[in-house]
């Protein structure tokens, strides 16, 4: 981009050098933007039919799912972590959420000759349920010193084989109309764009606003010194990941809303697209940086990466490919970014 | 301190493992002279799939009075070759094996020749399109049978013009690679009928129903038609058809799962293709039956998808 302009030109002009310079800051700090701009319009040069209010709102349906993990995995790997569980808690804390929240007379019922539930009883068991399997995963970090890839993997296959086990690998559908109203709109605003800026907002508050938010960063970027510094690293690792794992209980929730089922192999390898979404936010993974808003950034360039690709009729294969060239550009930006930082 | 946690949090997981792995194991008591005995080895009891198939192959030994072992591999293949080996062990006078891994059946194969007992191989085929050595039989389904099938069904319906989606499965699977090598098979014969996008959803729902409602964005009013390689895609595909409110559109899958056939029934389906598990059970124990007495049944038997409509869904 115009970057090279600024080595060219040596301005005599103390001012203007000054002025250049925080121009550069700011590209360099919100590339990411750029790239979502560029694409954006890209996109809807060669598709008339991207920039429409309708397809708008489908790309950030489309993205609040893996979005709303993405903020959770923000605060994870902000803390030099990584949860590869989150696609899998999904899963799980999705099918118990439909098994409670199934209509009186479905057929397949899961728990025969239960009542219609209030929309409150899946949600509370689906968030509990997802802060309870990352309290676990935070545990294993923080108690037995095992690293976060092998921890998260573990529980990535546990939750993944209890799903199936719960539900004997059939969907569990027939979900109340309470329920399925959540993938839904209120006026023209999709239900699950609403849950995803309430879970931004929040999440934001979270990291930027309380002493959890700044033990966040210091443990990700040195334990040492954070716990010297008087930060207690065991209860706040257990807190971070059981802070993920609710988000992905919440993910769920909006997953069993919009889709009206949940299947026990549902949101596999979504973990990776959260990882993906925050990493191209921004997020580094050698701890300490990370932001919400990269977070929310990075989800959309992938949610309109991949419907703008689908728009274009690009074929079914080079998405993939394309897709992961992304985000290997994304984080090389990146990198150079925080290296000039430093 | 961090010790004690620790521990404790091994043996929270470890009882939910424990809790999580109920239901035993059948033990092969080696009966009388008369009464045959068939080894059955699954690939996955977990999988609802697989046990429609164990119970076709139940249901035919209750009715012949063969004795029945049942084993499951749950996916791993070391296991599923020990599980196997055992069973010959134990004396079984023919195998049934749903494989874990169809390209890592070489083993199995030799043990079976070995001992000489006849092995029959269900609903996956471990030998692509050779034939099956001597002593050895395949009893399963042509997924490319099924894509032809949804394509027929759909030309029925819509007629000999419009334009169609197809939702593919992981891009690597057979099923998804062969289901729509037989869609196309049929509608390239048609001039009218256009293929306007082919993707994949993963076999999942939410990503069948991400996919249509970009379809309709790309497409809108042009878009007649969605053949899905399965019914979860189908059943995503329905969820974006109904909240853009087009109900001009028609939906295939293939599986007839309890949803699909529901959705069938109501109308949001236009049809789906009903792989036979059962009925390959079933036949793949009677195969290994009769190849015990002798009989020479056919190497490989392929048994046939039913197609689902409006019209026949209540009979399943």
């Amino acid at each position: 981009m115009a970057k090279e302009t600024s080595d060219q030109t040596l301005t005599s002009n103390d001012q203007s050098r000054d002025k250049k310079q925080i121009a550069i800051e700011i590209l360099k700090k919100y590339g990411i933007v750029f790239v979502l701009i560029l694409m954006v319009i890209g996109i809807s040069f060669l598709s008339p039919r991207f920039l429409t209010p309708n397809n708008i709102f489908n790309v950030l349906t489309q993205s609040a799912i893996f979005g709303i993990m993405a903020l959770g995995m923000t605060l994870i790997i902000t803390s030099k972590g990584i949860d590869l569980s989150v696609g899998s808690v999904l899963a799980l804390t999705g099918v118990v959420a439909a098994s409670l929240g199934q209509t009186a007379m479905a057929n397949n019922k899961y728990f025969e000759g239960l009542a219609e539930m209030p929309l409150i009883v899946p949600v509370i068991a689906a968030l509990a349920l997802g802060a309870f399997l990352g309290s676990i995963n935070g545990g294993l970090i923080a108690y037995t010193g095992i690293p976060p890839f092998i921890a998260t993997l573990g529980m990535m296959t546990v939750a993944r084989g209890f799903a199936l086990i719960y539900t004997g690998g059939s969907p569990i559908s027939n979900l109340t109309s309470s329920f399925t109203s959540l993938g839904g709109n209120i006026g023209v605003f999709p239900i699950p764009v609403i849950i995803y800026a309430v879970a931004v907002a929040i999440t934001w508050v979270l990291l930027n606003n309380t002493r959890f938010g700044k033990n966040v960063y210091a443990i990700g970027g040195n334990v040492k010194a954070a716990e010297v510094s008087g930060v207690n690293v065991k209860k706040n690792l257990i807190m971070i990941y059981a802070y993920g794992g609710m988000l992905a209980g919440v993910a769920a929730i909006v997953f069993a809303g919009r889709v009206g089922s949940v299947h026990p192999g549902a949101a596999t390898g979504y973990e990776l697209t959260a990882i993906a979404a925050t990493t191209i936010g921004g997020t580094s993974h050698a701890g300490g940086i990370g932001t919400i808003w990269g977070a929310v950034v990075g989800a959309l360039v992938l949610g309109v990466l991949r419907n703008g690709l689908t728009l274009l009729g690009v074929d079914a294969y080079w998405q993939q490919i394309v897709e992961g060239m992304i985000i290997i550009v994304a984080v090389i930006i990146d990198m150079r970014k925080n290296a000039k930082k430093k | 301190m961090s010790k004690k946690i620790s521990l404790l949090l091994v043996l929270v997981l470890a009882i939910g493992l424990l809790a999580g792995c109920g239901g035993g194991d059948t033990g092969g008591d080696t009966a009388g002279e008369e009464t045959l005995t068939i080894g059955y080895a699954s690939s996955n009891m977990n999988d609802t799939g697989q046990t429609f198939v164990a119970d076709g192959a139940k249901t035919y030994a209750e009715e012949n009075g063969i004795e029945i072992v049942i084993q499951d591999a749950q996916e791993d293949v070391v296991r599923q070759q020990d599980q196997v080996k055992a069973m010959i062990e134990q004396g079984v006078d023919a195998l049934v094996v749903v494989p874990v891994d169809t390209a890592a059946m070489g083993p199995i194969t030799d043990a079976a020749q070995e001992a000489s007992i006849p092995l029959v191989y269900v609903n996956r085929n471990p030998f692509g399109e050779d034939q099956p050595p001597e002593g050895i039989y395949y009893v399963g389904s042509q997924e490319i049978v099924a894509g032809r099938m949804q394509g027929e069904a759909l030309v029925e319906m819509m007629g000999e013009e419009g334009n169609v989606g197809i939702l593919m499965g992981i891009l690597s699977n057979e099923g998804a690679i062969k289901r729509t090598e037989g869609n196309k098979e049929i509608l390239d014969q048609y001039a009218g009928i256009t293929i306007l996008a082919e993707e994949t959803g993963n076999w999942q729902r939410d990503q069948g129903l991400s996919l249509t409602e970009n379809w309709l964005t790309a497409y809108g009013d042009e878009l007649n038609a969605i053949l899905a390689n399965n019914d979860e895609m189908a059943l995503g595909a329905v969820q974006a058809l109904q909240s853009a409110g087009r109900e001009d559109v028609l939906v295939l899958g293939v599986d007839a799962t309890p949803d699909a056939q529901e959705a069938v029934k109501s109308g949001t389906m236009a049809a789906t293709v009903l792989q036979d598990l059962n009925g390959q059970g079933r036949i793949g124990v009677e195969t290994a039956h009769k190849a015990v007495m002798g009989e020479s049944p056919d190497q490989v038997t392929w048994i046939d998808f039913v197609p689902v409509t409006a019209d026949n869904v209540d009979e399943f």
